[in-house]
């Protein structure tokens, strides 16, 4: 493996006492690594500094110490200009939690336009890419609506096309789908899957829900602030009892596999498992006696 | 006993206008006290619209809202009065806090009652204790708060209130697993010390079937069935149908059943099936007669 | 609410495909026109020119007469001030209203500078609200204001921003209704009575609602400007559109128009024979 897209090392960062309070959590001591095209989560607890470690990722916010690399550069240099952080940023695109505040324009197609805009591209470019972007989040149909009538799930899949169509190499989606119903979570993720599995773009998705977790390639849970776990799914689910710690849950098929395994003595690995593949499992269990 | 009462009730919005929708059509309920009720139903299905009939911030086309066997528009002029005794809790309650600290925040609603200076302090400090709150945060300003500690001041603010049912929508959305488990076990806590009714409102099935002991399973403007947990949750079918997921758990049971496992069908939370497992692998009955 | 604001008649006329720019200029021109005009000649022409492009946009007469309800009292108030308190030569009526103290007068040239008044705001209105609001969609108005004024950046107007804060306004307005109504029924539900009570209660009890919508509001600011960061907004400096305005022939005989407009007001004050004002 080449390079890797973002890699962080050792990075630490503390918020102005004047913010409220529950910004005041740091950024500990945090090195990790994205790939290229690679489908990352980050679970942690509110305020456990995984948002932060976004932000600093797409310089909103500055790293106190440590170093954050983006495609090889050096984001903490303090030579960056104003056309560097552009650059990052260009290659870094961010889908946030309240869809409603991401959106600029009262027409979807100009939404989604913004962006490229921004990057100073040919009209006809932008047509392109904003054709192209919404055709990839299904909401082709939605082009010449206003956005405030749609529903979280659709306006979450426009504030994705808007971003795609910066063609980054990465979207960090923070919290994205925390304000969403079942449905629109649904569409979302289907989205952030496709654009990982055919664009190729790296996912970095920030997240409380295990069940959208267990779809990644590799899953960071961060603790006050910093890194607590890290490694494949089945690596981190395998430890119910720290992820408990850390204030957040497994799967309930894990936690059923966990409470047999004590209670009847059962020796079933803890893993991810298909709804299949853990029935059989069981069925085994309880068939052999 | 029934606290509340839903007769015939239509509710349309937009009416006469090309754009008219049918929130609620034709809606006979009850609602049971002294237990939390959770009302289960996609965005659109109309639980929102039922909610907000309860304390008379809407009221319907036809049809009757009875609160403790009283009629709540009987006197139209007095609609505000109900709203003592149905709390409410909207959707991200702690965009609503406004007052320069906690404690004035959450006097709120007992002022607006008109009860005494003793009466509102004991029930702040109640209420606090409910939502896992430190009697040191009440001079602290609700803006200098973190997300989830604002919520919980919210939800403290209408508990003050003490009403008789209090309603909730969504109460955990948002917060992250530790967070949903204190404040849904808060409110359990609650209902369990104040006897007071609870009514939820959530698309978690997973949240429902561990805090509520009774369910309301809404569906394109209809209540398509309702009843304790374990009888709506053991109706898989039904919920499928109407586009809900069963919860994880409850889905691993089916899956069993259909492979030749003799389980009860109307498990719905990890420590259910933990037991059932247990009884048919010490008891040897594994397998028997599908 | 949202009806008020923006009203958007969709049709597919002439009036609706001219460039925002050409209407920009035109309801400039028109507005000088109106100022201009002496002659009751050339008002004629103004309301002339006025009528016929309703008719050309089929935007029903009834629904501009309709936006026009709010103006009305601002009308009427200014017709009331322009009757009574000015003063001309042909007294038409004179009212012994308290004897020996106030007399009303109404003469000859106030009736006519009243009616001519009111004449010049209805017809400004009604145009204003045809060419910008019933045939323009607020986001080509935002795009025709950013780059039909864009030379004016050259004397350091800030023109992109001011086009920037429109469309961002627009787009919020009604989120911001959505959440006023949603912390009035989380308030009502507390208890909090908005239609009771004197002045200052009530006042008083707009408190719950103005300050969680303020902090609402700032909120979103935030979060809309980190997002706009992010999506590399740096203003409008570099910054294309995906959407290029371009002049027609059909821009160009409406410039033409506004151009014949306004020399035939300036004609008709010099040479037309009708009453001066």
């Amino acid at each position: 493996m080449s390079n890797p897209l973002i890699k962080l090392e050792n990075v630490t960062f503390k918020y102005p006492d004047s913010e409220i309070k529950e910004n005041n959590f740091a950024v500990n001591n945090v090195s990790l690594e994205i790939n290229k095209g690679e489908f990352v989560a980050i679970l942690g607890h509110n305020g456990s500094g995984k948002s932060t470690t976004a932000k600093l990722i797409n310089m909103i916010l500055t790293a106190e110490s440590g170093k954050i690399f983006v495609d090889g550069k050096d984001i903490t240099d303090e030579n960056m200009t104003e056309d560097d952080i552009f650059e990052v940023r260009k290659k870094i695109g961010m889908v946030f939690q309240n869809p409603d505040n991401q959106i600029v324009a009262t027409v979807v197609e100009e939404d989604v336009a913004f962006g490229p805009e921004n990057l100073g591209l040919d009209p006809k470019e932008i047509r392109k890419r904003v054709d192209e972007a919404l055709e990839l989040v299904n909401m082709k149909e939605y082009a010449r609506h206003a956005p405030h009538k749609l529903s979280g799930g659709q306006k979450q899949r426009i504030a994705i096309a808007g971003t795609i169509a910066m063609k980054p190499q990465c979207i960090i989606f923070d919290e994205s789908t925390a304000m969403l119903d079942p449905m629109g979570r649904k569409d979302v993720m289907n989205t952030i899957k496709r654009l990982n599995k055919v664009e190729g773009i790296a996912i970095v998705l920030i997240t409380h829900y295990m069940n959208e977790a267990v779809q990644a390639d590799k899953v960071i849970v961060m603790k006050n602030g910093s890194v607590y776990l890290e490694g494949t799914p089945n690596q981190v689910f395998s430890q119910p009892q720290k992820l408990w710690n850390a204030g957040l849950e497994v799967p309930q098929s894990i936690e059923l596999i966990d409470k047999l395994n004590k209670e009847l003595g059962f020796d079933i690995p803890l893993k991810v498992y298909a709804l299949d593949e853990c029935t059989e499992i069981i069925k085994n269990k309880l068939m052999k006696e | 006993m029934s606290i509340v009462e839903l007769k015939e009730i239509n509710f349309i919005y937009g009416k006469k206008s090309p754009y008219e929708i049918k929130a609620l059509d034709n809606v006979n309920l009850t609602i049971e006290e002294n237990c939390i009720t959770g009302i289960i139903g996609h965005t659109g299905s109309g639980k929102s619209t039922l909610v907000q009939l309860l304390n008379g911030l809407i009221k319907a086309d036809s049809g009757v809202v009875y609160i403790d066997g009283k009629d709540i528009w009987e006197k139209p002029k007095e609609i505000s009065r109900i709203r003592f005794d149905v709390g409410m809790v909207m959707q991200y309650p702690e965009y609503q806090l406004f007052a320069d600290s906690v404690k004035e925040d959450i006097a709120f609603g007992p002022k607006n009652m008109g009860l005494s200076d003793e009466e509102i302090e004991k029930r702040i400090l109640q209420s606090i204790e409910f939502c896992g709150l430190e009697k040191d945060i009440l001079d602290k300003s609700p803006f200098d708060l973190s997300g989830g500690q604002k919520r919980r001041v919210a939800l403290a603010g209408v508990m003050a209130m003490n009403p008789k049912i209090l309603v909730l929508d969504e109460p955990a959305a948002g917060l992250d697993p530790k967070g949903r488990r204190e404040i849904l076990g808060g409110i359990k806590e609650y209902q369990r010390k104040s006897s007071n009714s609870v009514v939820i409102v959530s698309h978690s099935m997973e949240d429902m079937a561990m805090y509520c002991d009774r369910a309301i399973v809404m569906s394109h403007a209809r209540v398509v069935t309702h009843g304790t947990c374990e009888e709506v949750f053991s109706q898989h079918q039904l919920l499928l149908d109407v586009g809900l997921d069963v919860p994880e758990i409850t889905g691993i049971i089916l899956e069993l059943r259909k492979k030749g496992i003799n389980i009860p069908d109307n498990i719905y939370t990890v420590d259910g099936a933990v037991t059932a497992i247990k009884s048919l692998y010490l008891n040897g009955s594994v397998g028997g007669g599908v | 609410m949202e009806a008020s604001f923006g009203v958007y008649y969709e049709k597919d006329s002439v009036i609706h495909k001219l460039d925002p720019r050409a209407k920009l200029l035109f309801m400039i021109v028109f507005l000088v026109s109106i100022f201009v005009a002496k002659d009751i000649f050339s008002y004629l022409l103004l309301i002339l020119i006025t009528i016929s492009s309703i008719l050309l946009s089929r935007v029903p007469f009834t629904l501009v007469l309709k936006g026009l309800k709010p103006i009305f009292v601002i009308v009427i108030f200014t017709t009331i001030l322009n009757l009574f308190w000015t003063k001309g030569e042909t007294v038409l009526v004179s009212l012994n209203v308290i004897p020996n103290f106030w007399t009303l007068t109404i003469y000859k040239e106030s009736l006519i500078r009243a009616g001519v008044l009111a004449l010049r705001i209805i017809v400004l209105m009604a145009c204003t609200s045809l060419y910008f609001s019933y045939t323009t969609t607020p986001i080509e108005l935002t795009d025709g204001i950013e780059t039909g004024l864009a030379p004016l950046k050259k004397i350091k107007v800030p023109v992109h921003e001011f086009a920037m804060m429109m469309t961002i306004a627009l787009r919020f307005i009604p989120t911001l209704i959505d959440e006023t109504t949603k912390i009035m029924n989380a308030q009502k539900a507390r208890g909090a009575d908005f239609s009771n009570g004197g002045l200052v209660k009530r006042a008083k009890a707009l408190i719950p609602i103005i300050i969680p919508l303020f902090v609402s509001a700032f909120r979103r600011a935030d979060e809309l400007a980190t997002a706009m960061e992010c999506r590399c907004y740096r203003g409008g400096n570099g910054r294309t559109r995906m959407k290029v305005l371009k002049m027609k022939a059909r821009d160009y005989i409406f410039l033409l128009i506004t151009i014949l407009m306004i020399a035939g007001v300036v004609l008709l004050n010099i040479y037309a024979k009708g009453y001066k004002i």
